[in-house]
């Protein structure tokens, strides 16, 4: 016998703890009776007593031996017994998305092919007992071990490969394990390349499926959006790849939430990636199409000829104000629909600096210097920032210190300041505005540090009315926190970014078919198709662009393996025995677990003896 | 008593009114009732003749003896007199066990009612350690209302001393009676000495012997901490067969401790069993032990 889960048997070192709280808590259950005067003559017997001691330790016993009898279930005892029996078959079928490239022009697909030469093996091993697993990224199991020809026939004719990438050689062998503990008398594994694993030290047999013919294939290999920083404009980046050994001249065309937007001729160097950069001048994008027209070009796989795009979504600010609040500040800041604010009266030491984009001390004090990024409200931040009362300006104006790309666009000379706060500031800042000799609008800057001073008192100018506020709190906090974006692109096989979403989730895959999240459907949020997905939760609606992975499209004609030959490579098969000996595992743990479960019942039908009880009436026949 | 089922149904009610109670000895009554004395009343019940002396009601002159035989004779009737029924309910914890209280305050409910149909006077005195607040002995239609609220009401409490609550009872009561005992009688320090206080001041005195199927065959096995319901006290004991046998030997010998002792000095014994039917235990058991007629 062997322990598949060995680490479990660890647990066992639990059974002190239940004999220490079964001793520290065993009391007999209390039995109310009318009097105790006729018990009390009741002498115990050595033998009763003997028993009572016996009884003592018979619940413990069933305790631990319900403990020990689930624990050695969970260590996942198996035994070999000897049986005779057809050989033992693994077939793995690559489903990637790469076997969906056709051999020949109008021929079939590469699975098809494999699908193909697997029916051929299944002929040609009527004993064996046979586990069939399609090898994708997900890697399934279409039949566990079974001799039923007919059945495995079935399954895989009705199989067919997907758009994900390559399996994972690790989630192979535990598929593989799961199905025979004691392993396989051999390993077939259908695909279109060399696996990125050595298959000779696993004892495994590749069979290569491609045509006769050298693959061909154009592809977009990557394909994304980002927003100009102007905000006015998109930057469109595209690869796309050649496998051919001449150029080729092909039409691209682009198009945005369904209506073109670019359509022109690229030109694509032999067995290179090339990379093309276009602008698109327009309004807010979610969903991008790039195709790549090959009509007039032998292309062995069309499918990787389109890719989708959406832009990365911007996250809001995370924002920690401090101190008094302010009209105008706190209305921006929470309408701007770009900042999670949540809000502190006062400092305490267990706000983390590191857990927000920045934080707003608003006429208070950092009770210590320390890093982060802070905007600073007419308060201090010793010892860079001191600031002391306000002072009347005097009708005096503001003054530009430096040209800085903050004050872009920006005119202080509107703005009507009342009242400013008097600071003390390091001089290895930057004033960039002051009222005469006192700083208006202050940066300081050191490792780990970003600092931003604005001293004017906001209730006694004009300056949160001004149509520059917004622009200049806008540009305050990019530069003390550029943004962080969302990803918005995910490849086939991935999950939805759905961990942690609060509420049900409504997802509309490419095909239009939507099930709600969280729910009971497994693959309710796996991507399994190219094209756009919509998620909708409370009103909003995210875009994600699913595409194929790119290896998938790149790998084929790089393997060298491959590319060196032209022909399929069958290797000779091992002759299977027709009868074979072998061990056959067997599973202890069900067993087990009833075991378990079955004292825990005794124990408890020990522990409250009444449940055995009937009521027999002794004295009260004698007494009547 | 709250999850008490009807205290006495109108159907059990009218089938006691063809019972009576049956009150051996000599009680002098002092209102009128159904029981017939051997006091001279005016009944219409002939008792005897007796010599005509000046001042005799001429109206009871039985002229046929005075035509035969010349000589005066007066006819003297028999006198019905009431006699005062106590019944003393047992309210110690220990008739919490198997509902015991609950049925004995159907039982003295029902004996109540008979009582009081007969024109008797009765009263309801419960007793733990000592007598407590009860309902006085009296006639009358509204008394069975008064005994039926009170018997509806009652809650256990404390211990029982069979002993101390009886003498307490004899020595501040002064007319004898039929005196109804309904207790488990479970009490450490026995019950001998309050009986022979009642039977000292002439108490017709019955014992109900009340125990719940618990006390005479508990459902006990292994390791259990029996105890005491009215002191709480604990006893650490392993329950085998032998020892449940050994229980009962001891609850056997208790009985028939009691039922000896009432053999002896002519009281009235009864056992009853709380799991038999209220009404099996009045119209057969009652009826057997020539409680009631």
């Amino acid at each position: 016998m062997i322990f598949l889960a060995g680490w479990a048997l660890w647990l066992l070192s639990l059974g002190l703890i239940v004999a220490v709280i079964y001793f520290l808590k065993r009391q007999a259950l209390p039995v109310s009776v009318s009097t105790l005067f006729l018990w009390r003559g009741i002498e115990q017997t050595p033998k009763s007593a003997l028993r009572l001691h016996w009884t003592h330790l018979l619940g413990l016993f069933l305790q631990l031996l319900a403990l020990a009898a689930l624990i050695t279930g969970l260590a996942h005892p198996v035994i070999y017994t000897s049986a005779r029996g057809g050989p033992t078959l693994a077939i793995l079928i690559d489903g990637s998305a790469s076997m969906r490239t056709m051999i020949a022009p109008e021929g079939p697909t590469r699975y098809q092919v494999a699908v193909d030469s697997i029916l051929e093996l299944l002929s040609s091993s009527p004993t064996a007992i046979i586990t069939l697993i399609q090898a994708q990224d997900h890697s399934i199991l279409l039949s566990s071990p079974t001799s039923d020809q007919a059945r495995l026939r079935s399954v895989l004719t009705d199989s067919g490969p997907t758009y994900q990438g390559d399996a994972r050689p690790s989630q192979l062998i535990s598929l593989l394990q799961s199905q025979a503990p004691n392993g396989f008398d051999r390993v077939v594994y259908f695909t279109d390349h060399s696996p990125p694993f050595d298959e000779t030290a696993l004892g495994w047999e590749v069979q290569l499926v491609r045509g006769e013919a050298s693959p061909q294939n154009l592809a977009i290999t990557r394909f994304s959006v980002r927003e100009h920083p102007n905000r006015s404009s998109y930057d469109l980046y595209l690869e796309a790849w050649n496998s051919s050994d001449e150029w080729q001249r092909v039409p691209l065309e682009l198009t945005a939430d369904d209506q073109l937007i670019d359509a022109r001729w690229i030109e694509l160097a032999p067995r290179q990636v090339s990379s093309f950069v276009f602008n698109y001048d327009g309004s807010r994008l979610s969903r991008l199409t790039a195709r790549l027209v090959t009509d007039t070009v032998r292309d062995d796989w069309t499918d990787d000829n389109i890719r989708y795009a959406s832009p990365p979504e911007p996250r809001p600010w995370k924002i920690l104000w401090v101190g008094d609040s302010n009209f105008y500040l706190e209305r921006f800041l929470r309408l701007s629909g770009q900042t999670d604010l949540v809000t502190r009266t006062a400092w305490d030491d267990t706000i983390l600096t590191s857990d927000y984009d920045a934080i707003l001390l608003n006429q208070t004090e950092l009770p210590k210097p320390m890093s982060g990024r802070f905007l600073l409200l007419q308060s201090s931040a010793p010892p860079w920032v001191r600031a002391q009362e306000t002072v009347p300006t005097d009708d005096m104006g503001v003054e530009v210190k430096l040209d800085h790309p903050m004050l872009a666009g920006i005119d202080p000379k509107d703005w009507r300041l009342l009242r400013i706060s008097e600071a003390q500031v390091d001089p290895r800042g930057v004033a960039l505005l002051t009222v005469g000799e006192i700083p208006l609008l202050y940066l300081y800057e050191t490792t780990g540090l970003r600092l931003v001073y604005l001293g004017a008192d906001l209730g006694a100018s004009n300056l949160g009315l001004s149509v520059d506020f917004p622009i200049l709190m806008y540009r305050v906090l990019s530069w003390l926190a550029p943004r962080a974006e969302e990803e918005r692109n995910v490849e086939i096989g991935q999950e939805l970014p759905l961990i942690g979403v609060e509420g049900p989730v409504r997802i509309t895959d490419p095909q239009s078919r939507s099930c709600d999240f969280p729910s009971e459907e497994t693959r309710c949020g796996l991507v399994e198709q190219p094209g756009f997905y919509e998620l909708s939760r409370n009103g909003t609606v995210q875009i994600y662009a699913a595409n194929t992975p790119s290896e998938e499209s790149l790998s084929l004609p790089t393997d060298a393996k491959r590319s060196d030959l032209s022909v399929p490579a069958q290797r000779e098969s091992p002759s299977l025995p027709s009868i074979a000996e072998r061990n056959v595992a067997h599973g202890l743990w069900p067993y087990l677990l009833v075991a378990g479960l079955f004292l825990l019942i005794l124990e408890l039908l020990y522990f409250d003896r009444s449940l055995f009880h009937l009521p027999i009436p002794r004295l009260r026949r004698r007494a009547m | 008593m709250s999850t008490m089922r009807p205290f006495l149904d109108s159907q059990f009610l009218k089938k006691l009114e063809n019972l009576q109670l049956i009150v051996r000895g000599r009680f002098h009554g002092t209102l009128s009732g159904r029981r017939l004395t051997h006091r001279a009343g005016m009944s219409l019940e002939f008792a005897e003749y007796k010599e005509y002396y000046p001042g005799d009601d001429l109206r009871y002159v039985d002229w046929n003896l005075y035509g035969r035989f010349d000589l005066l004779f007066i006819k003297v009737f028999t006198r019905e007199e009431d006699v005062p029924i106590y019944l003393f309910l047992d309210v110690s914890h220990s008739m919490e066990i198997g509902r015991k209280l609950e049925y004995a305050a159907r039982l003295a409910g029902a004996l109540a009612y008979l009582g009081l149909k007969d024109l008797n006077r009765v009263g309801i005195f419960p007793f733990a350690s000592d007598l407590v607040s009860g309902v006085p002995p009296r006639g009358g239609h509204r008394q069975i209302f008064e005994i039926f609220r009170f018997l509806q009401a009652i809650q256990p409490a404390g211990e029982t001393s069979i002993n101390d609550s009886l003498t307490r009872f004899a020595r501040i009561r002064r007319e004898s009676g039929l005196a109804i005992l309904i207790s488990d009688m479970l009490s450490d320090d026995g019950f001998e000495e309050g009986l022979a206080q009642l039977l000292y001041h002439r108490y017709e005195v019955t014992v109900l012997h009340l125990l719940a199927p618990e006390d005479f065959d508990p459902h006990l096995s292994g390791e259990v901490r029996l105890q005491d319901v009215e002191n709480r006290d604990e006893l650490p004991i392993y329950v085998s067969k032998g020892v449940l046998k050994t229980y009962a030997d001891a609850l056997w010998q208790y009985r028939q401790r009691l039922e000896t002792y009432c053999r002896r000095h002519d009281l009235r014994y009864h056992f009853i069993s709380s799991g038999t039917p209220l009404e099996e235990t009045v119209f057969q058991t009652l009826r057997e032990g020539a409680l009631l007629q």
